[in-house]
């Protein structure tokens, strides 16, 4: 293959593949879980959830939520002060899952209410 | 206890040697399924030994994943910027002699992060802060520098490749059907791209040279004052590790191809001692691993640290010979074989590998990467301008 065609080609797929990857990125996501499936061999990866918000609370840069979807409870954090009072309402979070001193955590990547 | 803690160190040199050897095997998942499984491990031993097992693995990886890297081009996250400089001296013979650099940058880096402990013991809670205030500022006039140091006709095309790559790791490491995502990212822009130029273009090894590389004095003391800094800056900050080091460090001073191999053996084996001292120090984990020792250990004590350094010593010391041992077999046993056929074999493993460890839509990302890698290559500018799959998603998210 000439240098040029190889180059042409590399460059076309380069940049369709990566729109292609912005795309999925931004409107795939993963089935929702149940709390109680999740545990620390799920470290780092993405889940979504569903639930009540059964506490919420701030400090400095920071907002943790405590949800619970009926098979069990996790807190979630998220590293920004938030205005909206969640308590109470339903919502959907997409996260990732940490551990922090122990505790398996999800950090909130997106919330939908 | 002593003998408990010889075997812990002995096993964590034989997983710390698989996991270096084989491509996709991180020591992040041993140390997952070692956390995993830890009720039946405790009830042989402690957490304490567990740790040590860690910092063993951990230590011996940091000298063994350049093997793969260097003579197969299948590299990990920390190794990537080696398959290039590593690549040409395989094709002059002497990818032997590309190890053994690596090898001195690793064991010399060993010795300054043991011998620099107490200064960054004493010093970090002070500059931790001023340093995550200042670490993107930092990557850009880095990158700048780095884009400008490219000949007038070439700035634009390093720009755009730094840019493509930024939206592609950024996009890749916030796609939330994806697993670790940076295996496809990394494999396909430095290894797999290089492995399909060399099927494509019939690229042919010479016999390897197994006899002594000379290395000048000041080619090391170079590597390790560089190593040094550019270690310091990114072990402490959250998000960033030995690929960045390495781009601040070219952006440092320019160096020769020999001693950048130096130096990155110097900052892989550094960034990693130095996140045991960062967890110690102001309590935060900076590396996969170090997030394992402080669940393993919680808050630990100073003297506790400086067994995992001695640790670190130990195992790093043991090293050296077995990955010379493992490089002169590579270079004895790789120009047996038809060096197309084992390019065209490790480039299946690799796209075979990836969807089992990232998912079947990771291997998007390995093409997509793959063509970049070979666009990068074709328009004869510095592969370092790909590490904007990492430089960029962290900038974005030390400045938003």
């Amino acid at each position: 293959m000439k240098t040029r065609t190889l180059l042409k080609l590399s460059l076309i797929i380069a940049l369709i593949g990566t729109f292609v990857i912005v795309i999925l990125a931004n409107n795939l996501e993963p089935n929702i879980s149940k709390i109680s499936s999740i545990n620390e061999k799920m470290i780092d990866e993405w889940v979504r959830i569903k639930g009540n918000v059964t506490n919420q609370r701030s400090t400095e840069g920071l907002t943790i939520l405590t949800i619970y979807d009926g098979t069990a409870g996790i807190r979630a954090i998220m590293y920004k002060n938030m205005n909206e009072d969640l308590e109470g309402s339903e919502i959907i979070i997409l996260g990732k899952i940490i551990i922090y001193k122990d505790e398996i955590e999800i950090q909130i990547e997106k919330i939908q209410t | 206890m002593i003998e408990y803690i010889l075997i812990a160190i002995f096993l964590g040199l034989i997983a710390g040697t698989i996991t270096g050897l084989i491509p996709g095997i991180h020591i992040n998942l041993v140390a997952l399924i070692l956390f995993a499984s830890s009720a039946f491990f405790l009830q042989f031993t402690d957490y304490f030994t567990l740790a040590i097992f860690i910092v063993s693995m951990a230590t011996t990886h940091t000298f063994l994943d350049f093997l793969p890297s260097i003579f197969l081009g299948a590299p990990d996250e920390d190794t990537a910027l080696s398959v290039l400089p590593g690549h040409r001296m395989l094709l002059k013979g002497q990818g032997y002699g590309a190890i053994k650099l690596t090898v001195i940058g690793s064991f010399f880096g060993l010795l300054v992060a043991v011998a620099l402990a107490p200064f960054f013991i004493v010093t970090l809670p002070y500059i931790y802060p001023f340093l995550t205030k200042i670490i993107a500022f930092l990557l850009i006039v880095i990158v700048i520098f780095l884009i400008f140091k490219e000949e007038k006709q070439k700035r634009f095309l390093s720009f755009f490749i730094f840019i493509l790559t930024g939206i592609l790791g950024y996009a890749s490491l916030n796609f939330p059907m994806i697993k670790q995502p940076l295996f496809p990212l990394f494999t396909g822009l430095f290894g797999a791209s290089l492995l399909t130029i060399s099927i494509i273009k019939n690229v042919k090894l010479p016999k390897q040279k197994i006899k002594s590389l000379k290395i000048k004095k000041k080619d090391i003391i170079q590597a390790l004052g560089l190593g040094i800094i550019s270690s310091s800056i990114v072990s402490f900050l959250p998000g960033i590790g030995s690929s960045q080091a390495a781009v601040i460090s070219s952006g440092l001073k320019k160096i020769q191809e020999r001693t950048f191999l130096i130096l990155l053996g110097t900052i892989n084996t550094m960034v990693m001692l130095l996140s045991f001292i960062a967890l110690f120090s102001v309590g935060k984990p900076r590396t996969g691993i170090a997030v394992f020792l402080g669940r393993f250990l919680g808050i630990f004590s100073e003297q506790q640290l400086w067994f995992f350094l001695v640790t670190a010593l130990v195992a790093g010391s043991i090293s050296v010979f077995i990955t010379l041992l493992f490089a002169k077999t590579f270079a004895k046993g790789i120009i047996k074989i038809n060096y197309k056929k084992i390019c065209f074999i490790i480039l299946i493993f690799l796209i075979i590998l990836t969807p089992i460890l990232s998912g079947w839509l990771s291997l998007i990302i390995l093409i997509t990467a793959i063509a970049i890698g070979i666009t990068t290559s074709l328009f004869g500018i510095r592969k370092i301008h790909m590490m904007g799959c990492l430089i960029l998603p962290v900038i974005i998210w030390h400045l938003i």
